[in-house]
Protein backbone atom coordinates (compact mmCIF):
# COMPACT_ATOMS: atom_id res chain seq x y z
CA UNK A 1 0.00 0.00 0.00
CA UNK A 2 2.99 1.89 0.20
CA UNK A 3 2.33 3.78 -3.22
CA UNK A 4 -1.12 4.95 -2.16
CA UNK A 5 0.49 7.34 -0.02
CA UNK A 6 -0.40 10.96 -0.43
CA UNK A 7 2.76 12.86 -2.13
CA UNK A 8 0.84 15.50 -3.03
CA UNK A 9 0.82 16.94 0.12
CA UNK A 10 3.05 20.09 0.35
CA UNK A 11 3.81 22.06 3.34
CA UNK A 12 0.70 24.76 2.82
CA UNK A 13 2.25 28.18 2.92
CA UNK A 14 4.35 26.75 -0.27
CA UNK A 15 1.98 28.87 -2.68
CA UNK A 16 1.23 31.60 -0.16
CA UNK A 17 5.42 32.23 0.29
CA UNK A 18 5.64 32.04 -3.58
CA UNK A 19 3.25 34.51 -4.21
CA UNK A 20 4.17 36.87 -1.41
CA UNK A 21 8.00 36.64 -3.37
CA UNK A 22 6.31 37.91 -6.42
CA UNK A 23 4.26 40.96 -5.02
CA UNK A 24 8.03 41.88 -2.68
CA UNK A 25 9.58 42.00 -6.42
CA UNK A 26 6.95 43.56 -7.90
CA UNK A 27 6.63 46.48 -5.20
CA UNK A 28 10.66 46.68 -4.85
CA UNK A 29 10.94 47.37 -8.79
CA UNK A 30 7.80 50.15 -9.14
CA UNK A 31 7.49 51.40 -5.56
CA UNK A 32 11.53 51.33 -4.55
CA UNK A 33 12.58 53.90 -7.25
CA UNK A 34 9.71 56.23 -6.77
CA UNK A 35 10.36 56.46 -2.81
CA UNK A 36 13.86 57.57 -3.17
CA UNK A 37 13.76 59.88 -6.28
CA UNK A 38 10.50 61.55 -4.56
CA UNK A 39 12.62 61.69 -1.26
CA UNK A 40 16.04 63.20 -2.59
CA UNK A 41 13.82 65.40 -4.68
CA UNK A 42 12.35 66.98 -1.50
CA UNK A 43 15.93 66.80 0.30
CA UNK A 44 17.49 68.77 -3.22
CA UNK A 45 14.65 71.34 -3.25
CA UNK A 46 14.14 71.65 0.48
CA UNK A 47 17.08 72.13 2.46
CA UNK A 48 19.13 74.84 3.11
CA UNK A 49 22.11 73.70 5.00
CA UNK A 50 24.00 70.62 5.02
CA UNK A 51 22.82 70.06 8.72
CA UNK A 52 19.37 69.80 7.36
CA UNK A 53 20.28 67.82 4.05
CA UNK A 54 21.77 65.99 6.79
CA UNK A 55 18.69 64.78 8.80
CA UNK A 56 16.19 65.04 5.90
CA UNK A 57 18.26 62.30 3.88
CA UNK A 58 18.43 60.12 7.33
CA UNK A 59 14.74 60.46 6.86
CA UNK A 60 14.68 59.11 3.24
CA UNK A 61 17.01 56.25 4.40
CA UNK A 62 14.50 55.53 7.31
CA UNK A 63 11.81 55.34 4.48
CA UNK A 64 14.02 53.06 2.23
CA UNK A 65 14.40 50.32 5.16
CA UNK A 66 11.33 50.44 6.28
CA UNK A 67 9.43 49.76 2.92
CA UNK A 68 12.15 46.94 1.90
CA UNK A 69 10.75 45.11 5.64
CA UNK A 70 7.48 46.21 4.93
CA UNK A 71 7.71 44.23 1.28
CA UNK A 72 9.18 41.13 2.97
CA UNK A 73 6.89 41.28 5.52
CA UNK A 74 8.93 42.08 8.19
CA UNK A 75 8.41 45.37 8.71
CA UNK A 76 7.07 45.22 12.64
CA UNK A 77 11.13 44.53 13.41
CA UNK A 78 12.38 47.56 12.10
CA UNK A 79 9.04 49.40 13.15
CA UNK A 80 10.63 51.09 16.47
CA UNK A 81 13.49 52.75 15.08
CA UNK A 82 12.35 53.64 11.81
CA UNK A 83 9.27 55.23 13.71
CA UNK A 84 11.73 57.08 15.65
CA UNK A 85 13.81 58.40 13.49
CA UNK A 86 10.71 59.51 11.20
CA UNK A 87 9.05 61.11 14.31
CA UNK A 88 12.30 63.44 15.20
CA UNK A 89 12.69 64.80 11.74
CA UNK A 90 9.25 66.39 11.61
CA UNK A 91 9.76 68.35 14.64
CA UNK A 92 13.39 69.13 13.28
CA UNK A 93 11.58 70.26 10.12
CA UNK A 94 9.48 72.81 11.30
CA UNK A 95 12.13 74.28 13.43
CA UNK A 96 14.25 74.47 11.63
CA UNK A 97 13.39 74.86 8.27
CA UNK A 98 11.81 78.00 6.44
CA UNK A 99 9.71 77.48 3.47
CA UNK A 100 8.13 74.14 1.93
CA UNK A 101 8.13 71.29 4.74
CA UNK A 102 7.29 67.96 2.68
CA UNK A 103 10.86 66.97 3.16
CA UNK A 104 10.41 66.97 6.84
CA UNK A 105 6.67 64.85 7.19
CA UNK A 106 7.23 62.40 4.50
CA UNK A 107 9.41 59.92 6.64
CA UNK A 108 6.91 60.02 9.45
CA UNK A 109 3.81 59.76 6.70
CA UNK A 110 5.19 56.78 4.59
CA UNK A 111 6.92 55.21 7.68
CA UNK A 112 3.61 55.42 9.37
CA UNK A 113 1.29 54.16 6.75
CA UNK A 114 3.58 51.36 6.07
CA UNK A 115 3.65 50.29 9.84
CA UNK A 116 0.23 51.16 11.56
CA UNK A 117 -1.89 48.85 9.11
CA UNK A 118 0.53 46.04 9.88
CA UNK A 119 0.12 46.62 13.25
CA UNK A 120 -1.41 43.16 15.21
CA UNK A 121 -4.15 45.13 17.32
CA UNK A 122 -5.06 48.63 17.99
CA UNK A 123 -4.86 49.95 14.14
CA UNK A 124 -7.44 52.45 14.87
CA UNK A 125 -6.07 53.68 17.85
CA UNK A 126 -2.81 53.89 16.09
CA UNK A 127 -3.91 55.55 12.96
CA UNK A 128 -5.32 58.48 15.14
CA UNK A 129 -2.09 58.89 17.17
CA UNK A 130 0.04 58.74 14.23
CA UNK A 131 -2.11 61.74 12.55
CA UNK A 132 -2.39 63.44 16.06
CA UNK A 133 1.19 63.60 16.10
CA UNK A 134 1.75 65.22 13.07
CA UNK A 135 -1.07 67.75 13.51
CA UNK A 136 0.49 68.08 16.91
CA UNK A 137 4.13 68.47 15.97
CA UNK A 138 2.42 71.34 13.22
CA UNK A 139 0.72 72.97 15.61
CA UNK A 140 3.75 73.53 18.12
CA UNK A 141 5.63 74.81 15.29
CA UNK A 142 2.58 77.11 14.42
CA UNK A 143 3.00 78.54 18.17
CA UNK A 144 6.71 79.73 17.71
CA UNK A 145 5.73 81.26 14.54
CA UNK A 146 4.42 85.02 15.04
CA UNK A 147 2.89 86.24 13.33
CA UNK A 148 0.65 83.30 12.36
CA UNK A 149 -1.28 83.87 8.60
CA UNK A 150 -4.00 80.99 7.34
CA UNK A 151 -0.54 79.84 5.01
CA UNK A 152 1.20 78.81 7.86
CA UNK A 153 -1.63 76.74 9.17
CA UNK A 154 -2.21 75.15 6.00
CA UNK A 155 1.49 74.13 5.44
CA UNK A 156 2.26 73.42 9.30
CA UNK A 157 -0.94 71.60 10.01
CA UNK A 158 -3.30 71.36 7.55
CA UNK A 159 -0.96 69.74 4.55
CA UNK A 160 0.82 66.85 6.60
CA UNK A 161 -2.21 65.98 8.53
CA UNK A 162 -4.13 65.56 5.25
CA UNK A 163 -1.14 63.84 3.48
CA UNK A 164 -0.32 61.33 6.69
CA UNK A 165 -3.77 60.42 7.20
CA UNK A 166 -4.51 59.89 3.53
CA UNK A 167 -1.61 58.02 3.23
CA UNK A 168 -2.35 55.80 6.45
CA UNK A 169 -6.17 55.14 5.37
CA UNK A 170 -5.22 54.28 1.85
CA UNK A 171 -2.71 51.45 2.98
CA UNK A 172 -5.69 50.11 5.35
CA UNK A 173 -7.31 48.89 1.91
CA UNK A 174 -4.35 47.79 0.65
CA UNK A 175 -3.28 45.51 3.40
CA UNK A 176 -6.94 43.77 2.91
CA UNK A 177 -5.86 43.04 -0.72
CA UNK A 178 -3.19 41.09 0.51
CA UNK A 179 -4.79 39.34 3.14
CA UNK A 180 -7.45 38.48 0.41
CA UNK A 181 -4.64 37.10 -1.97
CA UNK A 182 -2.86 34.96 0.85
CA UNK A 183 -6.53 33.44 1.73
CA UNK A 184 -7.26 32.43 -1.67
CA UNK A 185 -4.07 30.78 -2.01
CA UNK A 186 -4.50 29.26 1.46
CA UNK A 187 -7.99 27.81 0.24
CA UNK A 188 -6.16 26.75 -3.04
CA UNK A 189 -4.01 24.43 -0.63
CA UNK A 190 -6.09 23.56 1.75
CA UNK A 191 -8.51 22.32 -1.36
CA UNK A 192 -5.59 19.81 -2.49
CA UNK A 193 -5.37 18.80 1.04
CA UNK A 194 -8.85 18.23 1.37
CA UNK A 195 -8.90 15.87 -1.98
CA UNK A 196 -6.17 13.73 -1.05
CA UNK A 197 -8.02 13.35 3.01
CA UNK A 198 -11.35 12.44 1.45
CA UNK A 199 -9.81 10.13 -1.34
CA UNK A 200 -7.98 8.80 1.70
CA UNK A 201 -10.90 8.52 3.96
CA UNK A 202 -12.72 6.94 0.62
CA UNK A 203 -10.66 4.44 0.18
CA UNK A 204 -10.42 3.01 3.53
CA UNK A 205 -14.34 2.43 3.71
CA UNK A 206 -13.41 0.57 0.57
CA UNK A 207 -11.01 -1.51 1.60
CA UNK A 208 -12.96 -2.12 4.88
CA UNK A 209 -16.06 -3.19 2.76
CA UNK A 210 -13.88 -5.84 0.68
CA UNK A 211 -11.29 -6.78 3.31
CA UNK A 212 -13.30 -7.09 6.48
CA UNK A 213 -15.96 -8.92 5.15
CA UNK A 214 -13.20 -11.46 3.60
CA UNK A 215 -11.46 -12.08 7.14
CA UNK A 216 -14.53 -12.45 9.20
CA UNK A 217 -15.79 -15.63 6.75
CA UNK A 218 -12.30 -16.44 6.75
CA UNK A 219 -12.04 -16.65 10.33
CA UNK A 220 -15.73 -18.86 10.81
CA UNK A 221 -14.42 -20.85 7.94
CA UNK A 222 -11.21 -21.71 9.76
CA UNK A 223 -13.21 -22.18 13.54
CA UNK A 224 -15.24 -24.61 11.19
CA UNK A 225 -11.77 -26.31 9.88
CA UNK A 226 -10.37 -27.07 13.87
CA UNK A 227 -13.50 -28.48 15.06
CA UNK A 228 -13.30 -30.98 11.97
CA UNK A 229 -9.99 -31.59 11.84
CA UNK A 230 -10.49 -35.14 13.28
CA UNK A 231 -13.30 -35.91 12.33
CA UNK A 232 -14.57 -35.01 8.73
CA UNK A 233 -10.95 -33.94 6.87
CA UNK A 234 -12.93 -34.27 3.85
CA UNK A 235 -14.77 -31.68 5.03
CA UNK A 236 -11.52 -29.71 6.10
CA UNK A 237 -10.34 -29.71 2.69
CA UNK A 238 -13.46 -27.94 1.37
CA UNK A 239 -13.29 -25.16 3.96
CA UNK A 240 -9.87 -24.87 3.30
CA UNK A 241 -10.17 -24.57 -0.63
CA UNK A 242 -12.67 -22.35 -0.22
CA UNK A 243 -10.59 -19.88 2.09
CA UNK A 244 -7.85 -20.14 -0.41
CA UNK A 245 -10.55 -19.00 -2.93
CA UNK A 246 -12.31 -16.18 -0.73
CA UNK A 247 -8.31 -15.02 0.26
CA UNK A 248 -7.14 -15.01 -3.35
CA UNK A 249 -10.12 -12.89 -5.20
CA UNK A 250 -10.09 -10.75 -1.58
CA UNK A 251 -6.04 -10.01 -2.70
CA UNK A 252 -7.66 -9.59 -6.16
CA UNK A 253 -10.53 -6.77 -5.10
CA UNK A 254 -7.73 -5.10 -3.14
CA UNK A 255 -5.51 -4.60 -5.98
CA UNK A 256 -7.92 -3.62 -8.22
CA UNK A 257 -9.31 -1.22 -5.61
CA UNK A 258 -5.51 0.62 -5.04
CA UNK A 259 -4.13 0.43 -8.55
CA UNK A 260 -7.54 -0.15 -10.95
CA UNK A 261 -8.77 3.25 -11.15
CA UNK A 262 -6.15 5.37 -12.47
CA UNK A 263 -6.60 5.49 -16.34
CA UNK A 264 -4.16 7.09 -18.50
CA UNK A 265 -4.95 7.89 -22.53
CA UNK A 266 -3.61 6.24 -24.79
CA UNK A 267 -0.50 8.82 -25.68
CA UNK A 268 0.36 8.62 -22.29
CA UNK A 269 0.32 4.78 -22.04
CA UNK A 270 2.58 4.82 -25.24
CA UNK A 271 4.68 7.06 -23.95
CA UNK A 272 5.12 4.77 -21.02
CA UNK A 273 5.79 1.47 -22.79
CA UNK A 274 8.50 2.98 -25.02
CA UNK A 275 10.31 3.86 -21.57
CA UNK A 276 9.73 0.42 -20.20
CA UNK A 277 11.03 -1.35 -23.76
CA UNK A 278 14.13 0.87 -23.80
CA UNK A 279 15.00 0.42 -20.14
CA UNK A 280 15.03 -3.53 -21.30
CA UNK A 281 17.38 -2.45 -24.19
CA UNK A 282 14.79 -2.52 -26.98
CA UNK A 283 14.98 0.01 -29.52
CA UNK A 284 11.34 1.75 -29.71
CA UNK A 285 10.26 3.82 -32.96
CA UNK A 286 6.68 5.30 -32.19
CA UNK A 287 4.49 6.68 -34.99
CA UNK A 288 1.64 8.11 -33.55
CA UNK A 289 -0.79 10.88 -35.22
CA UNK A 290 -3.27 11.28 -33.24
CA UNK A 291 -7.08 10.12 -34.11
CA UNK A 292 -10.54 9.73 -32.58
CA UNK A 293 -10.86 7.85 -29.66
CA UNK A 294 -13.69 5.78 -29.68
CA UNK A 295 -11.65 2.60 -29.05
CA UNK A 296 -8.71 4.24 -26.35
CA UNK A 297 -9.28 1.87 -23.59
CA UNK A 298 -9.08 -1.62 -26.02
CA UNK A 299 -6.53 -0.28 -27.94
CA UNK A 300 -4.58 0.72 -24.69
CA UNK A 301 -4.86 -3.31 -23.75
CA UNK A 302 -3.38 -4.30 -26.75
CA UNK A 303 -0.50 -2.24 -25.99
CA UNK A 304 0.05 -3.32 -22.96
CA UNK A 305 -0.52 -6.68 -23.95
CA UNK A 306 1.95 -6.82 -26.63
CA UNK A 307 4.46 -5.03 -24.77
CA UNK A 308 4.41 -7.77 -21.92
CA UNK A 309 4.98 -10.05 -24.48
CA UNK A 310 7.62 -8.28 -25.99
CA UNK A 311 9.17 -8.05 -22.67
CA UNK A 312 9.07 -11.95 -22.22
CA UNK A 313 11.37 -12.34 -25.65
CA UNK A 314 14.53 -11.14 -24.98
CA UNK A 315 15.64 -11.56 -29.11
CA UNK A 316 13.79 -8.41 -29.89
CA UNK A 317 15.83 -5.95 -30.42
CA UNK A 318 13.08 -2.83 -32.48
CA UNK A 319 9.81 -2.23 -31.94
CA UNK A 320 7.78 -0.37 -34.29
CA UNK A 321 4.80 0.82 -32.89
CA UNK A 322 2.14 2.80 -35.21
CA UNK A 323 -1.10 4.12 -34.24
CA UNK A 324 -3.39 6.32 -36.86
CA UNK A 325 -7.15 6.88 -35.95
CA UNK A 326 -8.19 3.99 -34.63
CA UNK A 327 -5.89 1.65 -34.98
CA UNK A 328 -2.53 0.12 -33.64
CA UNK A 329 0.01 -1.73 -34.54
CA UNK A 330 2.97 -3.33 -32.38
CA UNK A 331 5.60 -5.10 -34.66
CA UNK A 332 9.02 -6.07 -33.63
CA UNK A 333 12.03 -8.31 -34.77
CA UNK A 334 12.25 -11.12 -32.50
CA UNK A 335 10.14 -13.59 -34.13
CA UNK A 336 12.20 -16.55 -34.29
CA UNK A 337 10.21 -18.19 -37.24
CA UNK A 338 8.87 -21.11 -35.65
CA UNK A 339 5.56 -22.43 -34.90
CA UNK A 340 2.81 -20.69 -35.04
CA UNK A 341 2.66 -16.85 -33.70
CA UNK A 342 1.79 -17.73 -29.80
CA UNK A 343 -1.93 -16.18 -29.51
CA UNK A 344 -2.45 -17.48 -25.75
CA UNK A 345 -2.96 -14.30 -24.18
CA UNK A 346 -3.82 -12.60 -27.42
CA UNK A 347 -6.70 -14.82 -27.91
CA UNK A 348 -9.16 -13.45 -25.29
CA UNK A 349 -7.99 -10.00 -26.30
CA UNK A 350 -9.11 -10.51 -29.62
CA UNK A 351 -12.64 -11.52 -28.92
CA UNK A 352 -13.07 -8.32 -27.32
CA UNK A 353 -11.77 -5.95 -30.15
CA UNK A 354 -13.97 -8.11 -32.43
CA UNK A 355 -16.96 -7.68 -29.89
CA UNK A 356 -16.49 -4.23 -30.42
CA UNK A 357 -16.50 -4.46 -34.35
CA UNK A 358 -12.51 -4.12 -34.24
CA UNK A 359 -10.45 -6.53 -35.71
CA UNK A 360 -6.79 -7.84 -34.32
CA UNK A 361 -4.90 -9.46 -36.77
CA UNK A 362 -1.09 -11.36 -36.13
CA UNK A 363 1.69 -12.05 -38.26
CA UNK A 364 4.79 -13.10 -38.48
CA UNK A 365 6.70 -12.21 -41.74
CA UNK A 366 10.44 -11.92 -42.36
CA UNK A 367 11.56 -12.43 -38.71
CA UNK A 368 8.81 -9.47 -37.63
CA UNK A 369 6.34 -10.06 -35.61
CA UNK A 370 3.10 -7.78 -35.96
CA UNK A 371 0.23 -7.25 -33.78
CA UNK A 372 -2.81 -4.79 -35.10
CA UNK A 373 -5.93 -3.92 -33.87
CA UNK A 374 -8.05 -1.93 -36.05
CA UNK A 375 -11.65 -0.90 -35.62
CA UNK A 376 -13.62 0.68 -37.62
CA UNK A 377 -14.46 4.48 -38.23
CA UNK A 378 -16.14 6.12 -35.73
CA UNK A 379 -20.08 6.87 -36.54
CA UNK A 380 -19.66 10.22 -38.69
CA UNK A 381 -22.09 12.68 -38.06
CA UNK A 382 -25.59 11.61 -40.08
CA UNK A 383 -25.31 8.19 -37.80
CA UNK A 384 -24.14 9.50 -34.66
CA UNK A 385 -28.18 10.08 -33.18
CA UNK A 386 -28.74 6.06 -33.85
CA UNK A 387 -25.50 5.16 -32.55
CA UNK A 388 -25.05 7.61 -30.09
CA UNK A 389 -26.42 5.23 -27.24
CA UNK A 390 -23.65 2.91 -27.81
CA UNK A 391 -20.50 5.10 -28.59
CA UNK A 392 -21.62 7.03 -25.20
CA UNK A 393 -19.23 9.69 -25.62
CA UNK B 1 17.25 -29.70 -10.17
CA UNK B 2 17.07 -25.74 -10.30
CA UNK B 3 18.92 -23.97 -6.76
CA UNK B 4 17.77 -20.65 -5.13
CA UNK B 5 18.40 -18.57 -2.82
CA UNK B 6 15.13 -16.51 -1.32
CA UNK B 7 15.28 -13.23 0.08
CA UNK B 8 12.31 -11.86 1.69
CA UNK B 9 11.58 -9.70 4.84
CA UNK B 10 8.74 -10.83 5.55
CA UNK B 11 9.06 -14.33 7.75
CA UNK B 12 5.55 -15.73 7.18
CA UNK B 13 5.60 -15.28 3.22
CA UNK B 14 9.29 -16.53 2.75
CA UNK B 15 8.86 -19.99 5.23
CA UNK B 16 5.45 -20.31 3.31
CA UNK B 17 6.95 -20.53 -0.22
CA UNK B 18 10.50 -21.98 0.91
CA UNK B 19 8.03 -24.69 1.99
CA UNK B 20 5.76 -24.70 -0.88
CA UNK B 21 8.84 -24.28 -3.81
CA UNK B 22 10.44 -27.57 -3.64
CA UNK B 23 6.96 -29.37 -3.20
CA UNK B 24 5.45 -27.29 -6.53
CA UNK B 25 8.54 -27.72 -8.79
CA UNK B 26 12.43 -29.61 -9.23
CA UNK B 27 13.92 -26.82 -6.44
CA UNK B 28 15.78 -26.40 -3.93
CA UNK B 29 16.22 -23.79 -1.74
CA UNK B 30 19.84 -23.43 -0.44
CA UNK B 31 19.37 -20.22 1.50
CA UNK B 32 17.03 -17.69 3.12
CA UNK B 33 17.75 -14.31 3.63
CA UNK B 34 15.68 -11.51 5.44
CA UNK B 35 17.40 -8.36 3.41
CA UNK B 36 19.38 -7.71 0.88
CA UNK B 37 22.39 -7.56 2.61
CA UNK B 38 22.24 -11.18 3.71
CA UNK B 39 20.66 -12.28 0.12
CA UNK B 40 23.96 -10.56 -1.66
CA UNK B 41 25.82 -12.51 0.78
CA UNK B 42 23.77 -15.99 -0.04
CA UNK B 43 24.03 -15.16 -3.62
CA UNK B 44 27.66 -14.92 -3.48
CA UNK B 45 28.42 -17.79 -1.23
CA UNK B 46 26.33 -20.28 -2.49
CA UNK B 47 26.20 -19.47 -6.35
CA UNK B 48 22.75 -20.62 -6.82
CA UNK B 49 21.04 -20.89 -10.13
CA UNK B 50 18.76 -18.18 -9.38
CA UNK B 51 18.31 -15.70 -6.55
CA UNK B 52 14.42 -15.10 -6.02
CA UNK B 53 14.28 -11.79 -4.09
CA UNK B 54 11.46 -9.45 -2.89
CA UNK B 55 11.62 -5.74 -4.17
CA UNK B 56 10.23 -4.13 -0.77
CA UNK B 57 12.81 -4.80 1.85
CA UNK B 58 14.21 -2.29 4.39
CA UNK B 59 17.53 -1.37 4.58
CA UNK B 60 19.55 -2.14 1.10
CA UNK B 61 15.90 -3.26 -1.23
CA UNK B 62 16.12 -5.76 -3.82
CA UNK B 63 17.08 -3.57 -6.45
CA UNK B 64 20.29 -2.43 -4.63
CA UNK B 65 21.13 -6.32 -3.71
CA UNK B 66 20.84 -7.01 -7.22
CA UNK B 67 22.84 -4.22 -7.97
CA UNK B 68 25.47 -5.24 -5.83
CA UNK B 69 25.16 -9.35 -6.57
CA UNK B 70 25.65 -8.50 -10.65
CA UNK B 71 29.11 -6.64 -9.89
CA UNK B 72 30.52 -10.08 -8.68
CA UNK B 73 28.22 -12.16 -10.67
CA UNK B 74 27.16 -10.38 -13.88
CA UNK B 75 25.11 -13.72 -15.66
CA UNK B 76 23.24 -14.23 -12.14
CA UNK B 77 19.56 -14.95 -12.70
CA UNK B 78 17.13 -13.23 -10.82
CA UNK B 79 13.59 -13.58 -10.55
CA UNK B 80 12.18 -10.22 -8.70
CA UNK B 81 9.24 -10.19 -6.91
CA UNK B 82 6.81 -7.84 -5.84
CA UNK B 83 3.46 -6.83 -3.70
CA UNK B 84 3.46 -3.76 -6.21
CA UNK B 85 6.30 -2.54 -7.59
CA UNK B 86 5.97 1.29 -7.67
CA UNK B 87 5.56 1.77 -12.11
CA UNK B 88 9.49 3.00 -12.76
CA UNK B 89 10.78 0.40 -10.56
CA UNK B 90 10.54 -2.00 -13.56
CA UNK B 91 11.89 -0.25 -15.71
CA UNK B 92 15.15 0.43 -13.40
CA UNK B 93 14.88 -3.70 -12.91
CA UNK B 94 14.98 -4.02 -16.42
CA UNK B 95 18.04 -2.19 -17.08
CA UNK B 96 19.72 -4.26 -14.21
CA UNK B 97 18.53 -7.01 -16.32
CA UNK B 98 16.82 -8.40 -14.15
CA UNK B 99 14.97 -11.40 -15.88
CA UNK B 100 12.02 -12.21 -14.02
CA UNK B 101 9.23 -10.18 -12.73
CA UNK B 102 6.21 -11.95 -10.47
CA UNK B 103 3.90 -10.67 -8.38
CA UNK B 104 4.13 -11.76 -4.87
CA UNK B 105 0.09 -12.87 -4.69
CA UNK B 106 0.79 -14.85 -7.27
CA UNK B 107 0.26 -19.10 -6.72
CA UNK B 108 3.26 -20.64 -5.48
CA UNK B 109 3.29 -23.18 -8.36
CA UNK B 110 3.18 -19.87 -10.84
CA UNK B 111 6.67 -18.82 -9.49
CA UNK B 112 8.05 -22.66 -10.03
CA UNK B 113 7.22 -22.34 -13.42
CA UNK B 114 8.95 -19.03 -13.27
CA UNK B 115 11.55 -20.21 -12.02
CA UNK B 116 12.52 -23.01 -14.32
CA UNK B 117 11.74 -20.55 -17.20
CA UNK B 118 14.35 -18.61 -16.41
CA UNK B 119 16.68 -21.40 -15.99
CA UNK B 120 16.18 -22.37 -19.22
CA UNK B 121 16.94 -18.70 -19.90
CA UNK B 122 14.05 -17.22 -20.87
CA UNK B 123 12.66 -14.07 -19.59
CA UNK B 124 9.42 -13.30 -17.58
CA UNK B 125 7.33 -11.00 -16.43
CA UNK B 126 3.91 -11.17 -15.21
CA UNK B 127 1.34 -9.24 -17.37
CA UNK B 128 -0.52 -7.19 -14.26
CA UNK B 129 3.58 -6.38 -13.61
CA UNK B 130 4.02 -4.81 -17.02
CA UNK B 131 0.28 -3.72 -17.54
CA UNK B 132 0.78 -1.69 -14.01
CA UNK B 133 3.81 0.07 -14.96
CA UNK B 134 2.05 1.04 -18.43
CA UNK B 135 -0.49 1.94 -17.14
CA UNK B 136 0.39 3.52 -14.06
CA UNK B 137 3.55 5.17 -14.55
CA UNK B 138 4.43 8.91 -14.94
CA UNK B 139 4.66 9.55 -18.52
CA UNK B 140 6.15 13.16 -18.40
CA UNK B 141 9.81 13.86 -18.04
CA UNK B 142 11.81 15.67 -15.47
CA UNK B 143 12.03 18.89 -17.52
CA UNK B 144 8.08 18.94 -18.23
CA UNK B 145 7.19 17.95 -14.76
CA UNK B 146 9.45 20.97 -13.75
CA UNK B 147 7.92 23.35 -16.20
CA UNK B 148 4.25 22.16 -14.40
CA UNK B 149 5.27 22.61 -11.07
CA UNK B 150 5.57 26.12 -11.88
CA UNK B 151 3.00 26.17 -14.23
CA UNK B 152 0.95 25.64 -11.22
CA UNK B 153 2.22 28.64 -9.17
CA UNK B 154 0.33 30.86 -12.07
CA UNK B 155 3.39 31.93 -13.73
CA UNK B 156 3.39 33.27 -17.65
CA UNK B 157 5.59 30.93 -19.79
CA UNK B 158 7.88 33.95 -19.90
CA UNK B 159 8.06 33.97 -16.59
CA UNK B 160 8.68 30.35 -16.24
CA UNK B 161 11.56 30.63 -19.20
CA UNK B 162 13.37 33.16 -16.73
CA UNK B 163 12.88 30.80 -13.39
CA UNK B 164 14.30 27.83 -15.38
CA UNK B 165 17.04 29.36 -17.32
CA UNK B 166 15.41 28.49 -20.36
CA UNK B 167 14.32 30.04 -23.71
CA UNK B 168 10.67 30.69 -23.98
CA UNK B 169 9.99 28.11 -27.32
CA UNK B 170 11.57 25.28 -25.01
CA UNK B 171 9.33 26.02 -22.29
CA UNK B 172 6.22 25.45 -24.74
CA UNK B 173 8.08 22.88 -25.81
CA UNK B 174 7.90 20.99 -23.02
CA UNK B 175 4.60 22.11 -21.85
CA UNK B 176 2.70 21.10 -25.69
CA UNK B 177 4.39 17.58 -24.74
CA UNK B 178 3.22 17.39 -21.76
CA UNK B 179 -0.33 18.50 -23.12
CA UNK B 180 -0.51 16.26 -25.14
CA UNK B 181 0.74 13.46 -23.12
CA UNK B 182 -1.99 13.92 -20.72
CA UNK B 183 -4.12 14.66 -23.69
CA UNK B 184 -5.19 18.33 -22.20
CA UNK B 185 -5.85 22.15 -23.81
CA UNK B 186 -4.21 24.30 -21.48
CA UNK B 187 -1.02 24.22 -19.48
CA UNK B 188 -2.78 24.85 -16.55
CA UNK B 189 -5.38 21.68 -16.98
CA UNK B 190 -2.08 19.69 -17.98
CA UNK B 191 -0.30 20.89 -14.29
CA UNK B 192 -3.64 19.65 -12.75
CA UNK B 193 -3.89 16.47 -14.61
CA UNK B 194 0.11 15.89 -13.24
CA UNK B 195 -1.02 17.18 -9.72
CA UNK B 196 -3.99 14.87 -9.50
CA UNK B 197 -1.95 11.78 -10.55
CA UNK B 198 0.58 12.87 -7.77
CA UNK B 199 3.22 13.37 -10.50
CA UNK B 200 4.31 17.01 -9.14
Amino acid sequence: MEARRPRGALPPATTARSSRRRFRTLNLAVFLPVLSAVGALLVARQAQTWQQACVLGIGVVTVLVAFERWTAGDVARVALPCLAVAAAVWPYGVLTLDGPLAAAYYPIAVVGSLVVPRLPRHRGAAAIGLVAYVAAVGLLGLLTTTPVSADDLVDLVVVPTGFTAVLTGLMFPNERFYEVVADIEAERDREGELAVVRERMRFAGDLHDIQGHTLHVVKLKIALARKLLHSDTDRVEQELREVYALVGDTIEQTRELAYGRRRLNIVAELENAKNLLEAAGIGVRVDCRAGAARSDDLLAQVLRETTTNILRHSRATLVRITRAGNSLAVANDGADGQGPPDLRGLADLARRVSDDGGELTVEREGGWFRTAATFPAPPVAGDRVATAGEAGR
Amino acid sequence: MTTVVLADDEVLLRSALASLLPLEGDITVLAEASDGAEAVRATLAHRPDGLVIDLEMPGIDGLDAVADVRRTLPGQVVLMLTRHARPDVLRSALKLGVQGFAGKAAEPAHIASVIAALHGGRRWIDQDVSAAAIVDDCPLTDRELDVLRVTRDGYSVAEIATRMHLAQGTVRNYLSSAMQKTQTRTRHEAARYAREHDWL
